[in-house]
């Protein structure tokens, strides 16, 4: 799954698309990947709340970043 | 004794003091994330200008390859639960070997840049691509070395608890968490 | 105590503590000066006051960390210290060297004072902080030397524990960084640079390896919490402080002819600086909650939990506050930055020397704590001390904040000594909570004389 997305991730990258559509699609496949890493990887699925919400909330803040500037 | 703890309990997998950790390296590069996207918005055509140059094949392969580490890793650890020692003790040296393919691969990019005499003083972008990348490394390094020294702990007639393998298996998830962030960030976007 | 030869840290505490009460009879002097310029002129000019200010600071903090060695190394590698005549000697070597430096100060003009002590052969004096005749400064190397080899060989030869290799690695950084006190180049750009690797890498690099590894001891001691977890907690802490402060260094290279991308390295990374002195306040309150032991020595436990608090807070909201660069631009070298390093040192080095003795005199005296009014009256001079601390950083903020207003971010900038008269209230009344202190710190003092009722032993939680 990773890979796939991995896959996509570049080919979005490298196809030269404009716009900023692209450039959030780009983020929403970082996103899915932490997302998935933070879940399974990590294990963060058992965790505390607090934990698995720090982790998830950086990772949203990060992405909320990189896409505030891709609109902008 | 009121609570023992169960499976059905939520737990932390690994060490507090280590999540404590992950979480300020985290934040870090979090920090260091956002400076980047704030000083690209300030230079879009020089960063464009800069990414152009760089190399995505290699950092794609690198993707690849951290992610596969922690699919090893996590192999390790179910071994590792099962009983299985020594499995898990070759899951890491695998994980490992990956990690330092990776090295190796961004070590010929630097190299690359290096010889184009390229520096931190070459422009904004280089600076962000370089300091990034070169903490990052940093931190691959650093787990490179905790996954072989997990690795030969399995070999070892005690081998690691679970505690440990979590903590171990966490900081490489992180290692490759922040990776696949970066990786678009830099390169891609 | 458990060996013999701990006691040798006695005339180390002894020494850290004469000299504080020195450097703060002229700190109170110094601070006179900033509302009456001529006070004491021309016995003791501003300058030589700073200096010998700043430059007792820095040699009893070295005494008091070279006391914390020989208390806690022998505890902890289960052996008596290498070479205790070593390590007296080297006491009488650093202290007659210390003072005859200090009186150097004192009596002759500084330029005499490098004329006289050859420092044409290698110049190295004239620089803040870094004051010393070269000779001094070799002085400082041979005792490192000498003291690092009798710990050293103390720690090798015996059990080896992650409070003694950290504390090691602190020291050794300690020693090896002062190397560069020695390098002096003509470029101005260049010798600050490198000044910085002095400066900064000890207060915000290795010095805080010895502070953790020195609070990490005091809280095994006084809360009897498993050395397992404790080591994990060094283990993160330390690796926090070195992640975030060796590229921190580049919050001095803002703007001194230094590449430009320093100001963002500088600020990204300073800007983290705080995180693990936050790690070393959750990490102390943690354990003294967790603690298995109600250890009798109460006051010791004050003074650890306050250095987390007090550390945090100078060091790291107060560093925080003027390390990004843009807000650096301003406040540069403003009363700013004198509120951070009165408070940051105060919070993070003060205590945690007067932490490792609160704890370790009265063990070295054969109780296990003062006895009960002695506690009182110590905590008393703590809480003096620390609030009055609190209130000089605060007022020097207030002058630092009016001085960067009406003289920096301004388009109708006022000249220097103009600002300065305006600020001078705040000196008037950080001059007040100075006197504070320095009533603390005699409380302080009298608290090893006062006689009381036994403390008792430390008793179950």
């Amino acid at each position: 799954m990773l890979v796939v997305l991995t896959f996509l991730n570049v080919l979005l990258g490298t196809r030269g698309y404009a716009g900023s559509w692209v450039q959030l699609l780009t983020v929403l496949l970082i996103w899915a990947k932490g997302s998935l890493i933070i879940e399974f990887f990590m294990h963060l699925h058992t965790a505390p709340a607090f934990w698995r919400g720090m982790v998830h909330g950086w990772l949203a803040v990060v992405c909320a970043g990189i896409a505030g500037v891709a609109v902008w | 004794m009121l609570s023992i703890p169960s499976r059905s309990q939520p737990q932390l997998p690994g060490d507090l003091a280590v999540w404590v950790l992950i979480l300020a390296e985290l934040l870090v590069f979090g920090v260091f994330f956002l400076a980047y996207v704030a000083a690209f918005h300030g230079h879009v055509a020089l960063f464009r200008a800069g990414q152009a140059t760089l190399s995505i094949p290699a950092a794609t392969f690198n993707t690849l390859a951290l992610i596969t580490a922690s699919a090893l890793v996590v192999q390790a650890i179910v071994a590792l639960q099962a009983g299985h020692t020594r499995k898990a003790g070759w899951w890491f040296a695998g994980a490992a070997v990956l990690g330092l393919l990776f090295l190796l691969n961004k070590w010929l990019e630097l190299h690359h840049h290096m010889q184009a005499g390229i520096s931190l003083s070459t422009s904004l972008f280089y600076m962000f691509y370089l300091g990034l990348v070169f903490f990052h490394f940093m931190h691959v390094l650093a787990g490179v070395l905790i996954l072989a020294w997990m690795s030969r702990r399995c070999f070892q007639p005690r081998p690691p608890g679970m505690n440990a393998a979590w903590s171990a298996g966490a900081y490489w998830h992180m290692v490759d968490l922040v990776w696949v962030v970066l990786f678009p960030l830099v390169y891609l976007l | 105590m458990k060996y013999a030869s701990q006691a040798v840290s006695k005339l180390y505490f002894m020494a850290a503590i004469g000299l504080f009460v020195g450097q703060i009879l002229f700190g109170l002097i110094l601070g006179l000066q900033y509302v009456i310029g001529d006070f004491l002129f021309p016995a003791i000019p501003f300058n030589v006051a700073r200096m010998v200010h700043t430059n007792l600071l820095i040699v009893w903090l070295l005494f008091g960390f070279m006391g914390a060695a020989y208390y806690l190394v022998p505890e902890e590698a289960e052996r008596e210290l290498y070479s205790p005549k070593l390590a007296v000697a080297l006491f009488w070597i650093f202290l007659v060297a210390g003072a005859l430096t200090i009186l150097g100060y004192l009596l002759v003009p500084y330029a005499g004072l490098a004329k006289m002590t050859g420092n044409d052969l290698l110049p190295t004096m004239g620089r803040e902080f870094l004051e010393q005749p070269t000779i001094t400064k070799i002085g400082i190397v041979v005792v490192a030397l000498g003291f690092l080899y009798n710990v050293g060989m103390t720690i090798l030869t015996g059990r080896k524990t992650v409070i003694t290799m950290v504390l090691l690695t602190g020291l050794t950084g300690l020693a090896v960084l002062f190397l560069f006190s020695f390098y002096n180049p003509v470029n101005l750009v260049l010798d600050k640079y490198y000044w910085w690797w002095v400066v900064h890498l000890w207060v915000e690099g290795v010095w805080e390896l010895i502070l953790g590894s020195i609070l990490a001891f005091v809280l095994i001691k006084v809360t009897g919490v498993d050395r397992e977890v404790i080591e994990k907690w060094l283990y993160v802490i330390i690796a926090m402080t070195l992640i975030t402060g060796i590229i921190g260094t580049g919050h001095h290279y803002f703007w001194i002819g230094t590449p430009g991308y320093w100001q963002w390295l500088g600020s990204v990374f300073s800007a983290l600086e705080p995180i693990p002195f936050f790690m070393m306040t959750v990490f102390a309150f943690n354990m003294v909650n967790k603690r298995r032991l109600n250890h009798p020595n109460k006051a010791a436990v004050l003074w650890a939990e306050g250095t987390a608090v007090m550390a945090f807070l100078g060091a790291g909201v107060w560093g925080f506050m003027h390390t990004l660069a843009p807000v650096n631009y301003y406040t540069h070298g403003t009363q700013i930055t004198a509120a951070h390093g009165h408070m940051a040192f105060y919070g993070a080095y003060v205590m945690i020397v007067l932490t490792i003795i609160s704890y370790a005199w009265p063990i070295m005296r054969g109780e296990k704590a003062a006895n009960k009014r002695a506690q009182v009256v110590e905590m008393w001079s703590f809480w003096l001390m620390t609030v009055s601390m609190v209130f000089i950083t605060l007022f020097l903020t207030g002058a630092g904040v009016l001085q960067t207003w009406l003289q920096r971010y301004t388009d109708t900038p006022l000249p220097f000594m103009e600002v300065q008269a305006k600020i001078a209230p705040f000196y008037w009344m950080r001059e007040v909570a100075g006197l504070v202190f320095m009533i603390g710190l005699v409380l302080y003092v009298y608290s090893f004389f006062a006689k009381g009722e036994s403390a008792g032993d430390a008793t179950p939680v």
